[in-house]
């Protein structure tokens, strides 16, 4: 049986369909009535200034974005549509242009939040090709990636996000997303020989 | 060149400053109401939230640091670890101001003890205490008590994870000046805690909110004398007891009138009301022959007998009358009737008095309660003559109250030697819970998703649920990321509470539940909101016991 939750390092995802319906409703409720947003900025406040933070790594800068990723989402709510995909996604695409607008203006760098896990996790999936032992290589190729392919190895392996969820933030298919990660690890791959 | 600021070593926002941060009632009140029903206009004003969502997060700092400070809940430590799932339903504390230059003995209202000596306390700086100290103290018992307390039940020991079965548990801290203090490292603080059952197998634990771990202390057993029953019985107290009870006979109930058959046989016969007293309700009572003895006959009615007898049969409907003279005797089974005119008369007499014998029953139970209740006595060994009686109507009211199916046979003080202000708890590992837990983690039984709607049969989304199993005091949490695979043994469960992101309260108890775990890989189960009546844990608990 498809497992019908998934869990992401930094939360819950979830995929059923009557959750999402669920969700809908609460999006419904919240539409007429803006106290009743309550029940997704209690569930998803947590999940969303993880987000941030991992991207700014600072706190305050983390608490004010999400605040601001909230009350874009009230203020679109009414364009919602929920297509088969959980309101988290839609709140996480918000995050992510508040998130590039915020970079824009202040003109600060994208931070990569990479800890044990995520580091191994990534050098993993090089081991058997090209086993690497120095992290500092590695770092030196990820900064040859575009911000849209870092915001893909980073949701995948240093947040460990499954695909699905990947695919839900990006608006993609999940096939066209696993093909994405596949080009940007080649692309990793490369670098990394050729600097060798 | 550079594009990201690659950091190796990041730092994690603590679930503190989340939930510091995380203000709902302050979000939203920087939004303006729509102007209407799916009105499709902004709603707000860009800028003007950007100035207000700073507001709120420098106010939301400030009201933290005046939280966290100078207001009274400063002196409760901030633990995430236990979160009350509904904050307006934890388990309230007491509090009693000692002296802390006095030995004293605190009788709680559950007819617990607390023990203090002289000289007990010491500040966070380790010098001692003088002068007035306030104690604060409280109790969890029962799974309710459990779950709205948000204290884990959850044990890991030798690499495996054992859920707790609790015998009570109690949360005890000290302040001065609202300021916690400490427990000397000499000093020991003993708390006799009541507890519901006598049962000899369990430990004692300490609760670790900084390793969040429960800690193992020690056996809590009668060998060890940390166990020992609460009431003792004399025997001239039940003696006693046999006496009034004697003295006290159980009312009869009144038989409700039949109507008189008329292809039946039946006579009447005078008898002395008050051996019948089931028969009051009758007037013009007849004693109808039963159809199936057929040694009946009529002229046998019109004889004179020198002796006739009723004897009421073991079904309680039935009579036997004996016909007897100097040569023969006959009897026959026979049931108490009345004709059709007399019998709307008779039934409303019937109605009289059988409220009356239900009165009469409930008043002659809660007198049998009262004797018994009397042969109880409080152990001797815990509390001097001056205080018994006292202690004695403390533990009645814990019995009576919220624990009113507790038998006192099984009553128990459990005696704790407390060296760490904090939670403590009496507890065991039980096997259903921890098979639960074993499924749920290995994924090795079958599982079903499991939907929840309410009345309306809309979806409910909750961010956790509770199960409880009826004769297991425990409760099991299954976060929402579970829902997806419930273990099929709902039809075990007792109970099943919900708590929804915006904490209202679902329940539900019937069969719908049990029946839940046989209904395949999807289920969805209908919740009762508990509504706005229930703001206490008794309220809740009385809610569950009503089955309504």
């Amino acid at each position: 049986m498809q497992p019908a939750i998934a869990m992401t390092k930094n939360g819950v995802y979830t995929q059923t369909s009557a959750e999402i319906d669920a969700e809908m409703v609460q999006v419904q409720a919240a539409r007429k009535d803006p106290r009743q947003f309550e029940p997704l900025y209690t569930r998803y406040y947590k999940q969303l200034v993880t987000f941030v933070f991992h991207r700014t790594g600072e706190r305050e800068t983390a608490f004010d974005i999400t605040a601001q990723v909230f009350y874009r989402a009230l203020e679109k709510l009414h364009t919602y549509e929920a297509r088969g995909v959980p309101f988290s996604a839609w709140l996480f695409r918000i995050a992510t242009n508040e998130l590039n607008q915020h970079f824009r203006k202040t003109k600060k760098m994208r931070m990569v939040s990479i800890d044990a896990d995520g580091l191994h996790s990534l050098k993993e999936s090089f081991a058997e090709t090209d086993p690497v032992s120095d992290d500092s290589r590695l770092f030196a190729a990820l900064q040859q990636l575009d911000e849209d392919e870092m915001e893909l190895v980073d949701m995948r392996f240093f947040e460990q996000r499954p695909f699905r969820e990947i695919a839900d933030i990006k608006g993609l298919g999940e096939s066209a997303c696993k093909m994405r990660m596949y080009r940007i690890l080649e692309k990793l791959k490369q670098i990394l020989t050729t600097n060798h | 060149m550079k594009k990201f600021h690659i950091n190796t070593n990041p730092e994690k926002l603590s679930d503190a400053e989340i939930q510091k941060q995380m203000n709902f009632d302050s979000f939203v009140q920087g939004v303006k109401p729509a102007a209407g029903a799916g009105a499709k206009t902004s709603l707000f004003k860009s800028t003007k939230f950007y100035a207000w969502s700073a507001a709120a997060v420098v106010a939301a700092g400030i009201t933290g640091f005046f939280m966290l400070n100078n207001s009274p809940e400063k002196t409760i430590p901030y633990v995430p670890f236990i979160q009350p799932p509904v904050a307006a339903m934890d388990i309230p504390d007491t509090p009693y101001e000692i002296e802390s230059a006095a030995d004293t003995i605190i009788m709680h209202t559950t007819g617990s003890l607390i023990t203090i000596p002289a000289g007990t306390f010491a500040h966070a700086d380790g010098k001692d205490v003088t002068g007035k100290v306030e104690l604060r103290y409280r109790e969890f018992h029962d799974p309710i008590d459990l779950v709205m307390s948000g204290i884990p039940m959850q044990y890991d020991s030798a690499g495996k994870s054992w859920t707790f079965e609790s015998g009570g548990m109690f949360e005890i801290a000290a302040f001065q000046d609202g300021k916690p203090l400490q427990l000397k490292p000499e000093k020991t603080i003993t708390v006799n805690m009541v507890s519901a059952t006598n049962a000899n197998n369990y430990n004692i634990y300490y609760l670790d909110t900084v390793a969040r771990k429960w800690d193992y202390i020690q056996a809590n057993t009668v060998e060890n004398g940390t166990l020992a029953p609460a009431y003792t019985m004399s025997s001239e107290n039940e003696a006693e007891f046999r006496a009034a009870e004697a003295a006290d006979p159980v009312p009869v109930a009144p038989a409700r009138p039949a109507v008189a058959d008329p292809n039946a046989y039946n006579f009447t016969i005078d008898y002395l009301a008050a051996d019948f007293p089931e028969l009051e309700a009758y007037d013009n009572v007849k004693f109808q022959v039963d159809p199936n003895d057929k040694s009946y006959n009529p002229k046998l009615a019109n004889k004179t007998w020198e002796d006739i007898s009723i004897e009421k049969q073991d079904d309680g409907i039935h009579y036997t009358v004996t016909f007897r003279d100097a040569k023969v005797s006959h009897r026959f089974t026979v049931s108490p009737v009345v004709d059709g005119p007399d019998y709307q008369q008779a039934l409303e007499a019937f109605e009289s008095k059988n409220n009356r014998y239900r009165l009469s029953l409930q008043n002659r139970k809660q007198r049998r309660q009262q004797r018994m209740d009397s042969l109880y006595q409080v152990n001797e060994q815990y509390i001097g003559d001056s205080r018994r009686s006292q202690l004695n109507e403390r533990l009645k009211t814990f019995i009576t109250g919220n624990y009113n199916e507790t038998n006192k046979d099984l009553m128990a003080f459990r005696t704790f030697d407390v060296r760490r202000l904090g939670i403590w708890n009496i507890d065991r590992p039980r096997d259903f819970f921890d098979n639960l837990y074993s499924a749920i983690k290995s994924a090795a039984v079958g599982f079903f998703a499991v939907k929840f709607v309410n009345k309306m049969n809309k979806p409910l989304l909750f961010r956790n649920v509770f199960l409880t199993k009826k004769g297991i005091n425990s409760m099991y949490p299954i976060p929402e990321k579970d829902f997806g695979s419930f273990p099929a043994v709902t039809e075990q469960l007792d109970a099943m509470i919900g708590i929804t992101y915006s904490n209202e309260l679902y329940y539900v108890n019937d069969e719908s539940l049990k029946q839940a775990g046989s209904k395949g890989k999807q289920v969805t189960l209908q919740m009762q909101q508990t509504g706005d009546n229930i703001k206490t844990t008794d309220d809740l608990r009385n809610l569950l016991k009503s089955g309504k």
